[in-house]
């Protein structure tokens, strides 16, 4: 038995079912921002590994973030061109000097690879949180770190919308394929008009769907009393709150580490290798 | 002065959006009775909607436009008073479940409306307790809303609105984008309701046989007037004028309309029931006895047409989602060039599974399926396009062009015609149906009515010998239902094979020759329309109600005798159409 997340399906018994929303939400924070603050090489490796070695543990089954996946390979490709045509960073190597005055060293190369490390984390790591996490996830997650509850309402609406946006672009890139529509194959502007067709239809489909669901929430008294009483608890336990005060304080730590200890700059422990 | 034998009185009411160039509601005027139903209905674009958010406060408090008269809600005028007291006393429940419900659970759906007002988390349990208690949804208290049955869901729907303990409940739509089971299972919430609580309801819907059944009063909307308000008796005996402005009658009373039996102005039946009782005083069916039998062997010895070469061959096939769901169990049929074909079931029974398989979108997991000789498997998506076409239910998911030219276009272009053959084909076309003119409109410019056409118009214009439409009349009046339905004939009658998948029993009896009953991923029932309405026991364990003249002519005549509409039994009872 499978449960549906915003992304794919995960077996009811995987272990991150057990884990609590607020660690979940701590947890996808923590890997972007870090991700974000980090730039030496060998440390995102580690972060990718871990990541990698996460969907191994918690059994993520690939399949069905095929779609999400390949979008990293995509944005990978974005990442080495504008590198590569468009960067300045010193090296005892030029190997190739461009028209613009822009440059290609070692050190671009281990800089695109340090690049690549950090968006595949912060993708691969989104996708692994959003690939086992469901909407009650979000708002007990959101609640419990005491943010106000409009807040964990609309972030819940947005994933919840998510997923009906993403059946929609389905449906949508059928119709077109049905027309004989190719988004794999065919040439990169013919891809191009395709997304451009594709983003009508779904804009539209947005705004009718948000003008319903306000109406409805609307009627359901949403927004117009000042103080909201609750139905559940939102309490969190002893062990989760310090695994999450663990995980969001690695972000501050990361922080001071890269600051005033110089420590996760680029390029990192690679420049004891290089010298 | 207020009235309190009112519960919504509404007053020369004129209204228009601030984006509308026109009046959308003109000059309405209607009292509603506290406990009293009133049935709503109209065509497409009458202002049923517009109504509703009137009659709920939502207009004008959280729309702009300009307002004229007045809306009374238990004597406050909605002009004058805050939604937060008008939510007291009346809900509004809309069409579609999925954009009504927005939290995890069940019971969190319930709790929702009542932690917004506030209410303290004992009285929320209470009232919890209590509307799942109203729409029989104990035992999913901890379910996921988006895992019910679309039947499920709008009781879910109607149960988070019935916490706030509202005296009135306007619905609309409800049960438009429900299949059979789910829209009894709503009229049955709806009859409880009124029955045991005198709530006041107030019911946008195009079934009107149901409506008639429960309602007190039934108003119809048209252009944004009421043109029409009476009690079901009466209000359904003018036939042609309900026709003519787009409106299904109930089919007993269409069939009372045309023999002209019984012609009593306060007693027009609008049931079986009632049916039943004046025509059994009026006829007496013994003396038909031979004719009946007459008819009978003529209406089933109907020589089928010849089968021409077979374009579709599933065998076998087995089809099972990514989360471990088995949607299709080792289903077999087979599909002849030329058929007319209608695919039935329940929700989840497999139907769109099937249609995807069927196109190429989906892959079989286990068995066979061939298209024109060609295992689906080996078959790319796009190369099917000039063999098999499929029209979503709801155009908008198939309509991504900048204007009606170029969505017809889009396919051929991708198909590689020349420009002068793609001009010829898309003016053909659009000819065809009925969009001519309209080239360089914005699709999203279109009425419902015209997507779907266009929908339809972007498939046909590949000219695919197969064409699957899903849920074609959905959500459409009369009018359009039908002129959808005759576009399908007449394709049909040109040689294209059709496969429709519809919950519109009606429409399958009266246009669709070979009928296929789905239920858990398996056919249960596949053959002649007419032989596959007999099986009403089979039928009702896949939860599909044969039409209302079906069943009125076996209840009256004779349980092995399945008329498909009101004319065959005109026929049968030698009362041709007089009018």
């Amino acid at each position: 038995m499978a449960l549906k997340t915003f992304l794919t399906y995960v077996p009811k018994d995987s272990k991150i079912n057990k884990i609590h929303p607020v660690v979940k939400v701590s947890l996808l924070l923590s890997i972007n921002i870090i991700a974000w603050l980090i730039e030496d090489p060998i440390i995102l490796f580690l972060l990718f590994l871990i990541i990698i070695f996460n969907y191994k543990i918690f059994r993520i089954p690939l399949y069905g973030l095929k779609k999400f996946l390949l979008s990293t390979i995509i944005i990978l490709q974005a990442i080495i061109v504008s590198y590569i045509f468009g960067s300045k960073i010193p090296g005892k190597n030029i190997y190739l000097i461009l028209p613009w005055g822009t440059y290609v060293s070692e050190m671009t190369i281990i800089y695109i690879i340090a690049m690549s490390f950090r968006f595949t984390s912060m993708l691969l790591g989104s996708t692994l949180m959003l690939g086992t996490m469901r909407d009650r996830d979000i708002i007990y997650g959101v609640t419990c770190l005491h943010l106000p509850y409009s807040l964990a309402f609309i972030i819940n609406l947005s994933f919840r919308n998510m997923g009906i946006f993403i059946e929609d672009y389905s449906r949508v890139r059928d119709a077109m394929i049905l027309r004989g529509g190719k988004f794999s194959k065919g040439s990169f502007l013919e891809k191009i008009k395709n997304y451009i067709y594709l983003a009508i239809p779904l804009a539209i489909l947005a705004i009718r769907r948000i003008i319903e669901i306000s109406y409805a929430v609307e009627a359901k008294g949403f927004g117009i009393n000042k103080k909201r009483s609750y139905y559940h608890d939102y309490s969190i336990n002893l062990k989760n709150l310090i695994l999450t005060i663990f995980i969001l304080s690695l972000i501050p730590l990361t922080f001071i580490c890269k600051i005033y200890f110089k420590i996760f700059i680029f390029p990192g422990v690679i420049s004891m290798l290089i010298k | 002065m207020f009235n309190n034998q009112y519960d919504i009185e509404i007053e020369n009411l004129w209204w228009k959006y601030a984006t509308s160039k026109d009046w959308i509601l003109k000059n309405i005027s209607i009292k509603i009775r506290k406990g009293e139903f009133l049935g709503i209905v109209g065509p497409s674009g009458a202002g049923k909607t517009t109504l509703c958010l009137c009659m709920s406060g939502l207009i004008p408090l959280r729309s702009k436009g300009l307002m004229n008269g007045k809306v009374l809600i238990k004597g406050m005028d909605t002009k004058s008073i805050s939604l937060q007291k008008i939510i007291s006393k009346v809900g509004i429940v809309f069409q579609d479940p999925d954009t009504q419900l927005v939290t995890m659970s069940v019971e969190d759906e319930i709790a929702f409306p009542l932690e917004n007002m506030g209410f303290s988390k004992k009285e929320i349990k209470e009232r919890v307790e209590e509307a799942l208690k109203i729409v029989g949804l104990e035992e999913y208290r901890e379910k996921y809303p988006y895992e019910l049955s679309g039947g499920q869901k709008q009781r879910l729907a109607i149960a988070s609105i019935l916490a706030l303990k509202p005296e009135i409940l306007i619905l609309d739509e409800p049960t438009s984008d429900l299949d059979p089971i789910g829209k009894k299972e709503v009229f049955s919430i709806l009859s409880k309701l009124r029955k045991e609580y005198n709530a006041t309801l107030i019911v946008v819907e195009h079934n009107t046989e149901e409506l008639a059944k429960y309602a007190n009063r039934i108003a119809f909307l048209y252009n944004g007037e009421i043109i029409k308000l009476d009690a079901p008796n009466r209000f359904f005996k003018d036939i042609e004028f309900l026709k003519e402005k787009g409106v299904y009658p109930p089919q007993v009373s269409e069939f009372f309309y045309y023999s002209k039996i019984g012609n009593n102005e306060n007693n027009f039946p609008v049931t079986i029931e009632e049916a039943i009782n004046i025509i059994k005083k009026e006829i007496n069916i013994k003396n038909l006895k031979n004719r009946i039998n007459q008819i009978h062997n003529k209406l089933y010895t109907k020589k089928n047409r010849e089968l021409e070469e077979e374009i579709i061959n599933v065998k076998n096939l087995v089809y099972e989602y990514p989360d471990g769901t088995i949607a299709l169990k080792g289903i077999s049929f087979k599909v002849h060039k030329g058929e007319y074909i209608a695919i039935v079931g329940p929700n989840g029974s497999g139907k769109t599974t099937l249609a995807k398989i069927l196109v190429a979108l989906l892959k079989p997991t286990n068995g066979e399926v061939k298209i024109f000789g060609e295992d689906t498997r080996n078959i790319n998506v796009s190369d099917l396009a000039t063999k098999i076409g499929y029209v979503y239910q709801n155009p908008d998911h198939q309509l991504f062009s900048p204007t009606v030219y170029e969505e017809c276009a889009y396919g051929l272009r991708n198909l590689g015609f020349n420009e002068k053959e793609i001009k010829e084909r898309i003016e053909e076309t659009l000819e065809i149906m009925g969009l001519n003119g309209l080239e360089n409109v914005e699709p999203f410019m279109l009425s419902k009515g015209q997507r779907q056409r266009l929908a339809l118009a972007a498939t046909l214009v590949l000219k695919p010998e197969v064409i699957i439409v899903d849920e074609p009349t959905t959500g459409q009046d009369m009018k359009q239902s039908e002129a959808i339905m005759e576009l399908l004939n007449k394709l049909n009658k040109d040689g294209k094979t059709i496969i429709v998948i519809t919950h519109n029993m009606r429409i399958v009896a009266e246009h669709i020759k070979r009928t296929i009953v789905l239920m858990n991923g398996k056919i249960i029932l596949d053959g002649n329309t007419r032989e596959v309405f007999s099986n009403i026991e089979l039928l009702e364990e896949a939860s599909i109600y044969p039409p209302q003249i079906t069943l009125f002519a076996k209840e009256l005549i004779n349980k092995d005798l399945t008329i498909l509409n009101t004319y065959e039994l005109l026929e049968i009872l030698k009362l041709n159409k007089i009018r």
